[in-house]
């Protein structure tokens, strides 16, 4: 396990990185998705979802994959009609932003803790609160500032590792 | 004074055997789950419990299996056994119960309800939306009889997760039977946002 490359969120004005996968619950409650290609260790899902809220309003935006038929993948390919702008209306649950320096890296998921999370409330798809839960103040001067992860191993098309890349 | 011996001696065989099957088999272990234990309890790293894992528990092992290996054996047989039966971890799948169900629908209501709509287009405008083929697909199902209820539980799911679960289930002869989702939440753990 690696820790996970995380999706995008744009919200207020600013891009976050956002620890949680709405796609994965829409699969979940019986949504079809293709097959991705999971070509890194820190990509298991196969994909990049940038989302954005407008008017309390979650949105899938764009999306970026590759399916295991080697084609690339996007929003139209999920959403046939809807290659534009998607609304989750099937999440309802929190969504984490990690905010300020990292206090613990963890190699897996989305692990590792951050000085705040800011944390969204949806309900069907809907923003119905906010609230910012404090977990400390990083006492690195140094430490990262922002979501990130450590390292990966990058998969060749054939399946073969091609090597630990930091 | 030579049963001794011979006890022994083949606690020496079964000790060899069993080092070298540990071996082999930790020789195939992913490493991936070496890092969901560090992950998962970081005391791991600290050097008291490489001692412990790597060095203590080992040497304690080998004298337990050099004095008492027919427990060894038995223990080494019962594993193998369970993991040929396809032992270990079993899966849970979710099933509605009867006291989960909460009201009894028809489709009419269902459709009414559930209908998505969006200021920006972006939801095909039907009854759950995105996720509409679920409830044709359910309906299709529907015989002569059958009636709709929604539903609500907590289930406690796997890897320790609980969720709240919601939606709609198909009742055959007081039991339900197919159903859709229209919501899955975790339920925190104390102390966990």
């Amino acid at each position: 396990m690696t820790a996970q490359i995380s999706e995008k969120l744009l919200f207020e004005g600013e891009k976050h990185a956002m620890c949680t996968n709405p796609l994965g619950d829409y699969s979940a409650l019986g949504g079809e998705l293709p097959r991705f290609a999971s070509n890194c260790t820190a990509l298991w899902r196969g994909y990049v979802g940038t989302w954005e809220i407008v008017n309390d309003r979650l949105y899938l935006i764009e999306l970026n994959g590759e399916l295991e038929s080697g084609h690339d993948a996007d929003l139209e390919t999920v959403f046939p009609g809807y290659g534009q702008r998607v609304f989750a209306h099937w999440y309802s649950g929190v969504i984490r932003l990690p905010q300020g320096k990292m206090l613990e890296y963890v190699h897996m998921g989305y692990g590792s803790t951050y000085e705040r999370d800011l944390l969204l409330e949806f309900e069907k798809g809907v923003l119905i609160s906010r609230r910012v839960k404090v977990n400390g103040v990083a006492e690195d001067e140094d430490a990262k500032e922002g979501y990130s992860i450590g390292a990966m191993t990058v998969f060749s098309r054939d399946g073969r590792e091609k090597g630990d890349q930091s | 004074m030579i049963y001794l011996y011979w006890y022994l001696g083949v606690g020496a065989v079964t000790l060899v055997v069993m080092y070298v099957a540990h071996k082999w088999s930790s020789r195939s272990e992913s490493e991936g789950i070496k890092d969901i234990l560090d992950a998962m309890n970081p005391e791991r790293k600290k050097l008291s419990c490489r001692i412990i894992n790597n060095y203590l528990v080992p040497v304690l092992a080998a004298v337990l299996v050099l004095f008492v290996w027919p427990i060894a054996i038995y223990m080494k047989i019962k594993d193998m056994l369970n993991k040929g039966s396809g032992g270990g971890y079993e899966e849970k799948v979710f099933k509605v119960l009867r006291t989960d169900l909460l009201d009894q629908k028809s489709i009419e209501q269902v459709e009414s309800a559930e209908i998505v709509a969006d200021p920006l287009s972006a939801v095909p405008s039907l009854p759950f939306g995105h996720l509409n083929k679920c409830w044709v697909d359910l309906i299709a199902q529907m015989l002569p009889g059958d009636e709709l209820w929604s539903f609500k539980t907590t289930w406690d799911g796997n890897w320790g997760r609980k969720e709240i679960r919601s939606g709609y289930a198909i009742v055959r002869e007081g039991v339900p039977d197919a159903y859709i989702l229209t919501a899955r939440i975790p339920v925190e753990k104390d102390g966990e946002e």
